[in-house]
């Protein structure tokens, strides 16, 4: 698979690439190929030609049937064993959570707002608002998110930026993904730290922070885009920290694999790429929908906060 | 309008996505979603997927529940523990259900082995050690173990609470459950009158208080065991107390007040449910889902 990103990215031919979170089914399309498969993007304005079609903006039903708590506990306890031991200081805890919803994910593509949206018939829908990496010219970028927080909440503002144990864990990440960046790139450097964006669900609005990384690369990087994309996975937004050890914390608790969740999908142009992280994202398994969430566990990590977290993931973006 | 689940501080603790939400009883409470009822835990996580036509609550681990037209009895896991054989079933109190078979009323134990024959018009849960029930239009009032201890003489009597049940005189039966009209009163648990009947409307006695309701003045008051005012309230209605909390409607609105009658949760609600556990549901405005 990297071979042949490599190729398209020497050739500079515009491809189309998913990324499962084990890197075990990966797959690659240029956009002639995609045709066939049904596959809709739209990244931030860049898309490939599928039917532009008008949903009109009905009231919709969506519902969600969390898991009980004590499952989530027994899980969260378990990661917070290995985090005693050391053995991690951040993972990332994800569940299924069972939905039914009057829309359908083909209508969820093109009635939702998101920086980015990926619908695979029958498999998946994804509006992710994390770019996982953003290549323009030479400069690589990246811009890490963790730490949100209800916008109606008084405050929301100070008490998100405020909070130590918000800021401790966004620190983590920013200093994760800065090294990764420092695997591909040199002259690595934060260029904004904890800035805040709102997000608009059907539910509530919600406050998101982010930090904004970038990194050089060297020229003609495109003849090696496969080898780089692959060197920076899994995302360490969606693992945690130390990786290699974290992901075996990841495969030991969780209960289902990941595949393309918490996975990336990415579209080089034939000279820039921009690449998602594949959170909020709807499975489809056997007629049934699942929405898949989760969060940072670190010690500090409060379990009945972080289930209301994954919960409160559940949502659609259409206003 | 959907319900959702405050705490004592009136946060809502797990979001507004029931159609009906019950009060939690074992950290567990049913809810209807889709016209089907199921079972959540005290965070809002779903124990059992709503399937039942109708369910009751979890009391010694099982919780009636209806299928079909028939009613049994599950434990948390969904199991079916006491078979789907009765019209239909009331919780388990004091390790005793109510069951319903062809218009008559007995008794199960948790074994589901029948204590008392489904032979008495109408029933109450057990509740501190006895039984009321009525049968041809008399009213009895039972202990555990079957034997008659008063007929009590009123139009309609309730279950015990605070050694107290309410009693009705000059209301007129509509059928077995309901009655209009008359004055409410209560009495004692040997049949004697503690509160003569004078009111229009009682709640039953929770937390050593009962609300109860006079037309005359339109006033809600709460009274003791004894029948003394412990508790005057401006509200259009009111519910009982539990947990520290009682139910008040003001302007339209619900909130809650606290023992000493001021106001501790806001009304902002449609509806407002009893607290247990530290949860109580309450009904909010329905979230716009439209574009």
């Amino acid at each position: 698979m990297t071979d042949k990103m490599n190729f398209y990215g020497k050739k500079k031919i515009p491809f189309f690439f998913l990324i499962d979170f084990e890197m075990q089914k990966p797959e690659v399309w240029t956009l002639d190929e995609m045709k066939k498969s049904g596959i809709c993007f739209d990244f931030n304005g860049i898309k490939n030609d599928f039917e532009l079609l008008d949903f009109p903006s009905h009231p919709f039903s969506f519902q969600k049937y969390p898991i009980p708590y004590d499952r989530y506990l027994n899980s969260f306890q378990e990661v917070q064993k290995s985090l005693a031991m050391g053995e991690s200081y951040l993972v990332n805890l994800t569940f299924k959570t069972l939905i039914e919803t009057s829309l359908s994910l083909k209508e969820i593509f093109y009635r939702s707002r998101a920086k980015y949206k990926l619908f695979y018939p029958g498999r998946f829908l994804v509006f992710s608002p994390e770019t996982f990496v953003r290549i323009e010219k030479e400069t690589i970028f990246t811009y890490p998110m963790k730490g949100t927080i209800d916008a109606s909440l008084p405050d929301a503002y100070q008490i998100i930026i405020n909070d130590p144990k918000e800021k401790a864990e966004h620190v983590t990440i920013v200093d994760l993904l800065r090294n990764d960046l420092a695997k591909v790139s040199g002259n690595v450097s934060v260029v904004r730290f904890r800035y805040i964006e709102k997000i608009k669900t059907h539910e509530k609005e919600i406050l998101q922070v982010s930090s904004e990384i970038k990194g050089t690369l060297r020229p003609g990087y495109h003849e090696r885009i496969g080898s780089l994309i692959y060197d920076l996975l899994p995302a360490g937004s969606v693992s945690g920290a130390p990786k290699q050890k974290t992901l075996e914390i990841i495969r030991g608790t969780e209960e289902d694999e990941r595949g393309f969740y918490t996975g990336i999908a990415g579209f080089f142009d034939g000279n820039n790429l921009e690449s998602a992280v594949l959170i909020r994202f709807i499975e489809e398994n056997n007629k049934k929908l699942f929405f898949r969430s989760g969060g940072g566990i670190t010690l500090d990590s409060d379990p009945e906060k972080e289930y209301q977290e994954l919960k409160d993931k559940v949502y659609v973006p259409i206003a | 309008m959907p319900w959702a689940y405050i705490d004592q501080t009136g946060k809502i603790k797990i979001d507004a996505y029931f159609k009906e939400a019950g009060k939690h009883s074992e950290g567990i409470a049913k809810i209807k979603m889709n016209g089907k009822w199921g079972f959540i835990d005290r965070l809002g996580g779903m124990l059992l997927q709503p399937k039942y036509d109708d369910a009751g609550n979890f009391n010694h681990g099982l919780a009636p529940v209806a299928l079909n037209g028939k009613w049994g009895f599950i434990n948390i896991e969904g199991e079916t523990i006491i078979p789907f054989d009765y019209d239909y079933a009331w919780d388990f109190q004091e390790e005793l259900a109510a069951v319903s078979i062809d218009r008559k009323w007995g008794f199960i134990n948790p074994e589901g082995k029948t204590v008392f024959k489904p032979q008495l018009d109408f029933v109450w849960s057990m509740s501190e050690n006895k039984i009321i029930a009525s049968l041809k239009n008399v009213w009895y009032c039972f202990g555990r173990n079957g034997k008659i201890i008063y007929k009590p003489n009123f139009d309609f009597v309730g279950s015990f609470h605070d050694g107290m049940a309410k009693v009705n005189i000059g209301g007129k039966r509509i059928g077995h459950r309901l009655i209009q009209g008359g004055k409410w009163g209560f009495i004692d648990r040997t049949g004697k009158i503690i509160v003569r009947p004078q009111y229009d409307f009682v709640w039953n006695f929770s937390e050593k208080t009962a609300g109860v309701y006079q037309k005359e003045n339109d006033s809600w008051i709460f009274i003791d065991p004894n029948g003394q005012t412990v508790l005057s309230v401006k509200a259009e209605s009111l519910k009982p107390f539990n947990e520290g909390l009682a139910p008040a409607e003001i302007n339209g609105k619900w909130g809650y007040i606290n023992s000493s009658g001021k106001m501790q949760i806001e009304t902002l609600f449609l509806d407002a449910g009893d607290f247990s556990e530290g949860l109580a549901p309450v009904r909010v405005e329905d979230k716009k889902n439209d574009g």
